[in-house]
């Protein structure tokens, strides 16, 4: 009896399963979004930094997890700041050109976390127990010393949940990088009746021996960070709420953390739209510390706030220019 | 980690796998499913495990004790270890509502504990509690600690239930059974759970909860339409939740007691709370309003016992007013049902249909204050609610209508079923598992907690 049952239960699976398998995989096949999948991170080179919603590096920075504290300590200049400093500062651009200058190695790793500032910049530095090193700042959004939801949950957390919000996110990525462009997926009841999408979510890499941004891909525009920019994405990852720019009225908190670090702390601006330069200025004048202003002009950015790869080279050369004229003077 | 995450059903599909290969081994066997229940705790925070820990040794030398214990003191020690189990449970869950109420009724701030909730504390809680008992009662004889720790800690449960009692799942230890369907039904169960929870309770949610925020404004029809679709939501987080649970533990060749059936049929509250959340009303009835005193006495003293225990019902699922108000609600619905029935009214001899229709809208009416985020949110609610000012409904939420069809098509799947040819049943059992299996994997989902991981 019990084997009968079974045997009808699996020939149901596979009589049902079968054909609407293929008619899934001809709607993936058919949807006619060809724009090639993001490469998978490779171990060492380049890792996974945000899947769909989830955002990993808080976890990989303030826990010290696959040796990224090692780097950090390691790092003679490390790039506090938000999404802002990711997308437009390049750790690698300025570790290869100040090692050109000085004769010698100088290390630069870059910590900026999207949605972060020096709020959870501060939690990392102390939970590595670096010291000494530069700290070059972008005052974007900085809200010098408040944490945005998900690293208030991070710091909540211990090593194990996040091992496990690590390996959750890269599980999540992986399944839906090997079901990419085999299942579709299907959204119901928002606003159309029926849509039909790829599988794959956004996906952020950066690199695994300076945190520089790798790329940022999404289903509708392929790699968005690589590539010159075409047009804009509108407000892709810019949250209405979000400052505007330098936290004026935070002035105080900057001050005294800075000023409580045995760390040289250089501070700048990455353009963007409405780039309100004459706050950040007056923080820095208020602080007492360096200011590499950039000029914004003919920079190329993802959505009016975030650089493309070709600009943040463009903004690094222009930083590292006066960051130069500065130490000549 | 929550049960819908790929890296968890990995995790199980391999724990699985080992455990099947470990069944002659019994001890083997069953050590490594408390290590994976321990790991999944862990993986919301080391502290809720510690605290876990901590609590269920207590206990379980508690119960040795209550065991060899006679008279006074074994009832005494019985007391104070439950005592003690709700004095934990009250420090991490009620503290600082208490202080709360305190401040904004004197003034004066008691010290804010900010301890948070430890995942899983008033679910095995339940189970300890329910143990101890027993053990007293000697409806269970006293587990050894593998047992014992297997009992509380089995993850399929011990996060958001079903709320097992020692006797339903302690002789199973003893005895395991091997039923060649297990596999099936497990698989069955496991993929419609994952349905309800991603693909309707997930996405019900997503369009409805800025509805839900206070100041949101709506119209009469949309008001109700949401409270109707957070029924829905609910059902499907919930009874999906408990799906995967009974499915995982059948895959592992365990059975749990199930927790809903079809709770929107029910045409009377009572049918209601023996449809919904089955284990815990049970547990309300055999350790809360038994031990108050049951319908014993009269009915006054009845009425009361039904309310106070629906109240405290309520005030398990958080601390806050709006669930106070939902058991209460509950309750005073139970208690004129009773009445009624007592009374035998002409009401009482009304068809079926007009008792299902009255009984779903108290149901749905009561979910308001449960899911507004505060009393004030309630009242306007209502106020909309009550009134008929205006039947339009906006677009976004009617769409989500879309994903309550397979919640109401659920609570007739007994029926369908029945009505299936009984030569034919596996086969279409074995169909419905492999659309509703493609359907978890392709539908969109935005992945959340489960609700009832939060209380």
């Amino acid at each position: 009896m019990q084997h009968n049952f079974n045997l009808k239960f699996w020939l149901g699976v596979l009589s049902t399963g079968i054909p609407m398998l293929a008619m899934l995989v001809a709607i993936a096949i058919s949807s006619g979004n060809d724009l090639p999948k993001p490469a998978f991170p490779a171990w060492g080179r380049t890792y996974l930094t945000g899947y769909n919603a989830a955002q990993i590096d808080h976890y990989l920075f303030r826990f010290d997890l696959f040796g990224f504290g090692d780097r950090i300590r390691e790092a003679d200049l490390l790039i506090l700041g938000s999404s802002h400093a990711l997308f437009g500062i390049s750790a690698e651009q300025i570790s290869t050109s100040l090692s050109r200058q000085r004769g010698h190695r100088v290390a630069a790793f870059n910590l900026a976390v999207g949605g972060d500032g020096l709020g959870f910049a501060r939690e990392v530095l102390e939970a590595n127990r670096t010291h000494g090193q530069t700290l070059l700042l972008d005052l974007y959004s900085n809200d010098g010393g408040l944490l945005s939801p998900a690293a208030r949950k991070v710091l909540q957390g211990d090593i194990l949940v996040a091992y496990v919000a690590v390996a959750l996110a890269t599980t999540e990525f992986a399944r839906d990088w090997l079901l990419d462009r085999l299942l579709p997926r299907i959204d119901f009841g928002r606003g159309a009746s029926l849509r039909v999408e790829r599988h794959l979510r956004p996906v952020v890499t950066r690199r695994w021996d300076n945190g520089d941004l790798d790329d940022l891909w999404t289903p509708e525009h392929g790699s968005l960070f690589q590539k010159p920019a075409q047009t804009l994405v509108p407000r892709l990852l810019i949250d209405p709420l979000q400052p505007k720019g330098p936290h004026l009225a935070l002035l105080p908190k900057y001050r005294d953390y800075l000023a409580s670090r045995d760390s040289r702390v250089v501070l700048t601006l990455v353009p963007y739209d409405d780039y309100r330069v004459d706050e950040a200025k007056l923080i820095a004048e208020q602080t007492g510390r360096p200011f590499l202003q950039i000029e914004p002009a003919d920079l190329q950015s993802l959505d009016g706030g975030h650089l493309n790869a070709g600009s943040r080279s463009i903004v690094t050369r222009r930083m590292l220019d006066h960051l130069f004229d500065q130490s000549a003077r | 980690m929550t049960y819908t995450d790929t890296l968890f059903l990995i995790l199980f599909a391999f724990i699985a796998i080992v455990s099947a290969a470990l069944r002659p081994m019994t001890r083997a066997r069953e050590w490594l499913l408390i290590g994976f229940s321990l790991l999944v705790l862990a993986s919301w925070g080391m502290f809720g495990l510690a605290l876990f820990l901590a609590i269920a040794v207590a206990n379980f030398f508690a119960a040795a004790a209550i065991v060899r214990l006679a008279g006074f003191t074994r009832k005494a020690l019985l007391f104070a270890t439950i005592a003690a189990d709700v004095a934990a449970l009250a420090l991490f869950k009620y503290a600082d509502f208490l202080a709360g109420n305190i401040l904004s009724a004197t003034g004066w701030s008691p010290p804010h504990l900010a301890l948070g909730i430890p995942l899983a504390i008033s679910f095995y809680t339940f189970h300890v509690i329910s143990y101890l008992v027993d053990v007293h009662r000697k409806v269970v004889p006293e587990a050894g600690f593998r047992h014992y720790i297997f009992y509380l800690s089995f993850f399929p449960h011990v996060i958001a239930g079903p709320i097992v009692r020692a006797w339903q799942f302690i002789p199973q230890l003893h005895a395991p059974r091997r039923v060649r369907t297990d596999l099936a039904i497990g698989l069955h169960f496991l993929a419609v759970g994952i349905f309800l929870k991603s693909v309707i309770a997930d996405n019900i949610g997503a369009a409805i909860d800025p509805y839900w925020v206070a100041g949101a404004k709506a119209t009469f029809a949309e008001r109700w339409l949401l409270a109707l679709l957070y029924y829905c939501q609910i059902y499907g987080d919930f009874a999906g939740y408990s799906l995967m649970a009974l499915g995982m533990a059948r895959l592992l060749g365990y059975r749990l007691p199930a927790n809903f059936r079809c709770p929107m049929l029910a045409a009377s509250l009572q049918d209601f709370w023996r449809r919904w959340h089955i284990t815990f009303s049970r547990w309300l009835r055999d350790y809360l309003y038994i031990g108050l005193g049951g319908s014993r006495r009269n009915l006054p003293h009845t009425s009361i016992n039904l309310f106070t225990t629906m109240v405290l019902g309520g005030l398990w699922h958080g601390a806050g007013w709006g669930f106070v108000l939902w058991g209460g609600m509950h309750g005073a619905l139970l208690v004129v049902e009773r009445v009624l029935r007592r009374e035998r009214t002409r009401a009482f001899h009304r068809p079926w249909m007009t008792w299902w229709a009255v009984t779903q809208i108290c149901v749905v009416l009561a979910w308001v204050p449960f899911r507004a985020p505060d009393l004030a949110t309630v009242g306007e609610f209502y106020a909309t609610m009550i009134l008929p000012t205006s039947l339009h409904i906006r677009p976004q939420i009617l769409e989500p209508m879309i994903y309550a069809v397979p919640v109401f098509a659920h609570q007739l799947s007994p029926l369908l079923i029945r009505r299936v040819k009984r030569r034919l049943l596996p086969f279409a059992l074995g169909a419905g598992t492999a659309v509703i299996l493609l359907l978890d994997v392709v539908v969109h989902s935005h992945s959340r907690v489960f609700i009832y991981f939060r209380f």
